[in-house]
């Protein structure tokens, strides 16, 4: 008699804690007939267990993904082994709103959900619990997360100074473009040059004159070069360009034509005027090298040539 | 011979529920007051042999009508029915002359048996029709949140150990746009913490915000008596011990008068320092009005402010009225 008591006070305790717990449990027999819905769901769909309770879940809510959800509800029938859903997959199962309807973040509550079998006294799974849970401020944190860490990712390979990529994200697209075109044998160039006496601009017109200058030479390969070239800022003054699908003649072209315009693109700092060309060198990606730095070295190397034959031209590597 | 009783509220609700209590057939002229004034006024021109007293109104509140009434020796029997439950209200009021203190809402079992045990129920007629008072929304929406206020407060006061005072909700449909002008003004406080829990039930679904201006932890850490780490997480400690007992006191009471069960959502703290306090609280919705109470309690002698603010979505008010089981007038 005791024990029949006992065992009664701890179905009260559990019926107390199915209620009063702070997540949607919602039990299906076979047919997706609701047999059990706590005030989670009651409060959350305004729908009362009274309302619900025998009747398809799916004639209740016509809104439900039926097809995934019913594909999901007979593998835990027939595996007898729990099924998840992530708000990643889906934000939500039941179209709820927030749970904080005013200052939330979010119109919706995003849910993650489990599916788990639920075994009668005869050891047959003949209902499964459905238990929904209010992920929304975990998953609105890692959107957010999501969103910073890609600004951030495109912060750490752009050169604040010119927009351009900096150092370590070209360097990345060289060593790729190397080994792309190492495979299929497409023509594909590089130039690499710098500005003519550039410590002479700082120290003549200060270091903010010779940002201007930088800046300006960032915008003259920004208009010239094509979709497909790919820009980098390399060192201080130094740039570099790689052409992809471009010739050493093509390369020579696009070299001279850079080199013309920013001859003839004056700076205007305060009431001067800074006058400034560049030095050029070019190279196209033949067989026998094996890494993107020796590519590299070649279009210094003729850069090299550029500024020892007096600078403001243009060389393309000749072995 | 009718007997002539006040009924002193400043909600006309709240009259009408008292008004509603009272034995069925006892043999009575109501004058209704509106606040202490007019009570007073109503005592002296002899309509009240009996007064049936709320405590918090503006423009002279129960206590001092008690005084008015113990210092002028006005001939009448004063019974308060009053919201704020905690020991020190009813404690003063008992010393302030009311021969009892009933506790809103009020009821009718327990309104009669006072009445009987003050000999004043003599004869029960056949009952006699009392004029319906019209109740408005508002002043519906302002007494439900005085009891729930009050329940709030005295669980609090009492786990603190100290007084806790109360003003009267005060209850508007806003914009959105000014409710963000309101939250914007409290982000801008830089001492704010705000504690916003979610609630739904019934068809109601809303938001509790409690805002602790000038946050002093210190004088909060006192009243709490409050051992911890004095660190920010000790911090968050303390006002989510504060906002468990005022913000559950409080939503159990709003659901039993409407008789129903809010499901509550997980607390949310924004603390001070931060840059924007409030900064995600970004109103959102379609709803273009919320239902909007305000409460301030002050917490003991170091009168620590804490302000309550209950959201309700525009959509839930449909539903707040139907709990209610009043019709309202327009």
């Amino acid at each position: 008699m005791s024990a029949v008591s006992d065992d009664i006070a701890e179905l009260h305790l559990l019926l107390g804690v199915i209620q009063n717990v702070d997540v949607g449990l919602v039990i299906l027999d076979r047919d997706y007939r609701i047999k059990s819905w706590n005030s989670f769901m009651e409060n959350h769909s305004g729908k009362s267990p009274a309302e619900v309770i025998g009747k398809d879940l799916f004639a209740m809510f016509p809104e439900l993904p039926r097809q995934w959800l019913c594909s999901k509800l007979k593998k835990v029938f027939l595996l007898n082994n729990r099924t998840f859903s992530t708000w990643q997959q889906r934000p939500y199962i039941m179209k709820f709103d927030s749970y904080r309807p005013i200052t939330g973040r979010s119109e919706v509550m995003y849910q993650n959900m489990t599916i788990f079998p639920l075994s009668s006294t005869n050891g047959q799974v003949e209902n499964v619990c459905l238990m929904i849970y209010d992920v929304t401020d975990a998953a609105l944190d890692e959107l957010a997360l999501h969103e910073a860490n890609q600004e951030l990712f495109r912060l750490g390979r752009t050169d604040g100074l010119t927009g351009l990529y900096n150092r370590r994200a070209w360097e990345e697209y060289l060593s790729q473009e190397f080994r792309r075109c190492s495979r299929s044998h497409h023509p594909s160039s590089l130039i690499m040059f710098d500005i003519d006496h550039f410590k002479r601009v700082n120290d003549t017109y200060g270091h903010q004159a010779g940002d201007e200058v930088i800046r300006r030479v960032a915008q003259i390969v920004c208009n010239e070069k094509r979709e497909s070239d790919i820009a980098g800022r390399y060192g201080g003054e130094e740039f570099g360009i790689i052409l992809p699908d471009t010739d050493r003649d093509g390369a020579r072209n696009f070299a001279e034509r850079m080199r013309a315009t920013v001859e003839s693109s004056p700076v205007f700092y305060g009431q001067q005027r800074i006058d400034f060309t560049i030095s050029l060198g070019a190279s196209e990606l033949d067989e026998e090298l094996e890494l993107h730095t020796q590519w590299l070295e070649r279009a210094d190397q003729a850069l090299y040539r550029s500024k020892q034959g007096g600078r403001n031209q243009s060389t393309v590597f000749a072995a | 011979m009718s007997i002539p009783v006040i009924i002193c509220d400043d909600s006309s609700f709240a009259r009408k529920q008292v008004q509603r209590a009272l034995p069925s057939g006892w043999d009575v002229t109501i004058t209704p007051a509106a606040n202490g004034r007019e009570a007073i006024a109503a005592i002296e021109a002899g309509k009240g042999d009996i007064i049936l007293l709320d405590l918090t109104m503006p423009d002279m509140d129960g206590f001092a009508v008690l005084e008015y009434i113990r210092s002028n020796d006005l001939p009448t029997l004063p019974i308060v029915i009053s919201g704020d439950i905690q020991p020190e209200s009813r404690a003063r009021v008992m010393a302030l002359g009311a021969v009892a203190f009933i506790k809103k809402p009020v009821d009718a079992a327990e309104l009669t048996s006072v009445l009987a045990d003050y000999g004043v129920l003599s004869v029960l007629s056949a009952g006699s029709a009392v004029a319906e008072y019209d109740v408005r929304f508002d002043e519906w929406c302002q007494e439900i949140a005085n009891v729930a206020m009050g329940r709030a407060a005295d669980l609090l006061a009492k786990v603190i150990d100290a007084h806790v005072e109360l003003s009267i909700p005060r209850v508007s449909l806003l914009e959105r746009s000014e409710l963000e002008m309101m939250l914007a003004a409290a982000s801008r406080d830089r001492d704010c913490v705000c504690v916003s829990q979610g609630f739904i039930g019934g068809g109601i679904a809303g938001e509790n915000l409690l805002l602790f201006h000038d946050a002093e932890f210190d004088k909060a850490a006192a009243l709490m008596q409050y051992a911890g780490s004095a660190d920010e997480s000790g911090e968050i400690e303390l006002y989510m011990d504060v906002a468990d007992i005022l913000v559950g006191a409080f939503l159990r009471a709003l659901a039993e008068q409407l008789d129903i069960h809010f499901s509550q959502g997980h607390p949310h703290i924004t603390l001070k320092n931060t840059t924007t306090p409030l900064s995600g609280h970004r109103v959102n919705g379609n709803e273009r009005k919320v239902l909007t109470i305000e409460i301030a309690y002050r917490l003991g002698q170091e009168q620590i402010h804490c302000n309550q603010l209950v959201l309700i979505t525009a959509g839930s008010i449909g539903s707040l009225q139907q709990c209610s089981g009043e019709a309202f007038a327009v």
